[in-house]
């Protein structure tokens, strides 16, 4: 009997039970809403009060308005087509600007703050005690026309008249989402990069390798697997972001698929299209969230 | 001139964009036979099953008058709808209101002052128990689930109106508790064009829609111009610029700079003109900024012109962090020169669900009292009731709206001078819509 059949029988049986909560969790807020979406995808519109009506009946399904909103998304000047490529940009630049701000803050924290690293991660994590929309409207405040950013750019010459940060710049943009998201990435990251042990730094040294070599070839691979969870954690919600936009920018110039999603599920008409953008994402997405799970247990296993 | 170019050449045009957008919409099962009209002979533009007068509806299971295009009739100035009432569903006079009753209220958020609606509770000794909803669509939502027992909505849209009713979801008035609403309430709101003999609505706020702007920012005087819609077309403040954020408001716009005094058309090629020309106005002004908030937005600066909502101009004096600033505020609605402008108006309606119609009825009435009426603006919502003791004389000299913004207040007469944006057959309001989406997306 090989060892882990072995723990296998000697497991409590009740122990599968404990994964119950979590399994109903799941049901009821996944699965179910996510049969909803698809019902409400593939079904009708009320003729009298011209609401969605969901159609439970898999047999009665009809794809036509998932047909109508792919089509606008591969076809250029399609509805939708703009909303996705300004995404993938976005929170490509957004994601790969968090990677850059991200690891050398997390290696700082991990490896260099010493004993004041409490004091640093504490200090880091302060802004984010408060909700993002509350600080996105700050930044409102500190990019508008008159706001302290403008001033002060004014008042040292940089710019002669106020910056339209607010008015559809995706630079606004991206940065917002930096700010937003950068913690998602570095929390990961510091707890791994903390966890590599000293010895292999000091095995690297002693082989030879430089600073800079042991570091590329040491801490790096080390830390691969954090790298990786910090993107998919800050790609993830990213892709469904759409407040970001509305209070940074505003303009059909940056509009995100979170923002079409938004826009058509309020105009009841248009609660289908709404539905299937979030079922386009949902795939989209899928093939990312695999290969992290895969590389995942690939570590694992090699781990063991 | 590009207008007229695409006047010229409706046909081709309208066709293929009627196509693909009552085709994207989904909607379209209700007027099949428009589809196919409109695919057919070369001279047919319209969209739908006709809103015009002339395609008056006649008798309907729901109701009389109005014109065709949708399973119940589409209220219309020149046809009105009489919508049939069953006696059974009517509240017996001289009851007493419910005791120990909870009354359910369904309202806009902050559209019912707190003040008004706690004296109500110490004068009938009821509770009252307010529900908000976000926008109509939810709210039609929230009453058609048949969960909540709702009694009474405040704020009901005048296109949500005939849908409501065939649904079966709203309450025949009694007016025999209605005697706020007979003494006070304006004339034309007594048996209004949407719902003759006001027998489901009573009027709850009326608003124009006009050009809100920032006169320190801008030295522009739409009111000496020959076309007031210009301040938007020639030279919009760049980046700066904003319109409202639904598709008939904002598509109305150029239909009325053009001179079209009734902007429920179903014709394609002016939907789409009335497209392009936003487009164009986007491109000069930066990209434009579509949302209601212009009552925050104008007093902090983030937007210099507006298309606004009279209610929300009157609203943005409370926004400013200095009051003496209001005189940098300015509101125009084009309609006081004889500009084709839209005015408009939101109904209480009493919901068949409700268990406390009598209560109901007492509430609809009370805000119709002239110091509940008052307090409701003033406090607020910052929306005009159409009571007579309202008037902009009576507003500016008690010191609530500065003199030259009593441009905000709406007269009966306005209603006489303006247009009015009304429900769409489903096919059209869809076209609509899909205009309205494309110029968000920016395509």
């Amino acid at each position: 009997m090989s060892s882990e059949a072995g723990a296998a029988a000697t497991r409590p049986r009740y122990w599968p039970t404990l994964a119950a909560p979590a399994t109903i969790f799941l049901l009821l807020f996944f699965v179910f809403p996510f049969y909803v979406v698809l019902a409400v995808t593939f079904g009708s519109i009320d003729p009298i009060l011209r609401q969605p009506v969901p159609a439970w009946n898999p047999t009665t399904w009809n794809p036509a308005i998932l047909t109508f909103t792919w089509s606008n998304i591969v076809h250029t000047d399609g509805l939708y087509e703009a909303a996705f490529v300004h995404t993938f940009v976005f929170v490509g630049l957004a994601t790969l600007l968090c990677l850059l701000i991200g690891y050398p803050m997390a290696y700082f924290l991990a490896r260099r703050a010493g004993r004041h690293k409490a004091a640093f991660l504490a200090l880091f994590l302060a802004p984010f005690w408060i909700s993002y929309m509350l600080r996105l409207l700050a930044w409102r405040s500190l990019l508008a026309d008159d706001g302290y950013i403008n001033r002060a750019l004014i008042g040292l010459h940089v710019i002669a008249t106020p910056y339209p940060f607010l008015q559809g710049k995706p630079l606004t943009l991206v940065l917002g989402l930096v700010y937003g998201y950068v913690p998602y990435m570095i929390l990961p990251l510091y707890a791994t990069l903390d966890r590599i042990p000293e010895s292999l730094m000091e095995a690297g040294r002693d082989l030879g390798l430089s600073p800079a070599r042991t570091f590329w070839h040491v801490t790096l691979p080390q830390s691969y697997q954090a790298i990786l969870a910090g993107l998919v954690i800050c790609i993830l919600p990213m892709f469904g972001d759409y407040y970001t936009q509305q209070l940074l920018a505003g303009r059909a110039n940056t509009r995100m698929v979170g923002n079409a999603i938004v826009d058509a599920l309020t105009q009841p008409i248009f609660v289908q299209r709404g539905a299937a953008l979030i079922l386009v994402m949902l795939v989209l997405l899928i093939p990312p969230i695999l290969y992290y799970l895969r590389s995942t247990r690939r570590a694992t296993e090699l781990a063991r | 001139m590009d207008h007229q170019r695409h006047l010229e050449e409706p046909h081709r045009y309208a066709r293929r964009e009627f196509l693909k957008r009552a085709a994207a919409a989904g909607i379209a099962l209700p007027s099949l036979s428009a589809i196919l009209a409109a695919c057919g002979g070369g001279a047919q533009t319209q969209v739908g099953g006709g809103s015009n007068a002339s395609g008056s509806s006649g008798a309907n299971p729901y109701g009389t008058g109005g014109i065709a295009g949708a399973p119940y009739p589409l209220a219309r100035l020149d046809a009105p709808v009489t919508w049939n009432v069953d006696p059974a569903d009517v509240t017996a006079s001289g009851q007493q209101p419910e005791s120990g009753a909870t009354l359910k209220v369904l309202r806009w958020p902050y559209y019912l002052d707190d003040g008004v609606v706690k004296a109500f509770e110490k004068q009938y000794h009821t509770t009252v128990q307010i529900t908000e909803f976000s926008d109509m669509d939810k709210g039609l939502a929230k009453i058609n689930s048949g969960n909540g027992d709702f009694d009474i909505m405040f704020g009901m849209n005048v296109w949500a109106v005939g849908r409501s009713i065939a649904a079966g979801l709203l309450r025949p008035y009694n007016h025999d508790y209605l005697t706020n609403f007979t003494n006070n309430v304006w004339d034309l709101f007594q048996s209004p064009f949407y719902d003759q003999g006001a027998n489901y609505t009573v009027p709850y706020s009326v608003w124009s829609t006009g050009i809100f702007w920032r006169n320190d920012k801008l030295s522009i005087d739409p009111g000496s111009m020959a076309n007031p819609y210009d301040v938007f077309f020639d030279n919009p403040p760049k980046g700066k610029t904003a319109l409202l954020a639904n598709a008939q408001d904002v598509l109305a716009m150029p239909m009325f700079h053009d001179g079209l005094t009734d902007v429920n058309v179903t014709d394609p090629a002016v939907i789409t003109k009335a497209k392009d020309d936003v487009a164009a106005i986007a491109q000069k002004a930066g990209g434009l900024s579509y949302d209601h908030v212009d009552y925050t937005d104008l007093p902090a600066g983030t937007t210099w012109l507006h298309q606004s909502w009279s209610g929300n101009a009157s609203d943005a004096v409370v926004f400013l962090t200095n009051k003496s600033d209001a005189d940098n505020l300015s509101y125009y609605w084009p309609g006081t020169d004889g500009h084709p402008a839209n005015v408009d108006n939101d109904t209480t309606v009493l919901l068949k669900s409700g268990k406390n119609p009598v209560l109901a009825h007492l509430l609809a009435d009370w805000v119709f009292d002239a110091k509940q009426s008052l307090a409701n603006f003033t406090n607020t919502t910052g929306y005009q009731m159409p009571v007579n003791s309202m008037t902009p004389e009576s507003m500016v000299s008690s010191g609530i709206v500065p003199e030259h913004l009593s441009t905000v207040i709406v007269s009966t007469e306005d209603f006489g001078k303006g247009s009015r944006e009304l429900e769409l057959a489903p096919d059209v309001d869809a076209f609509w819509q899909s205009a309205f989406a494309e110029l968000t997306a920016g395509v």
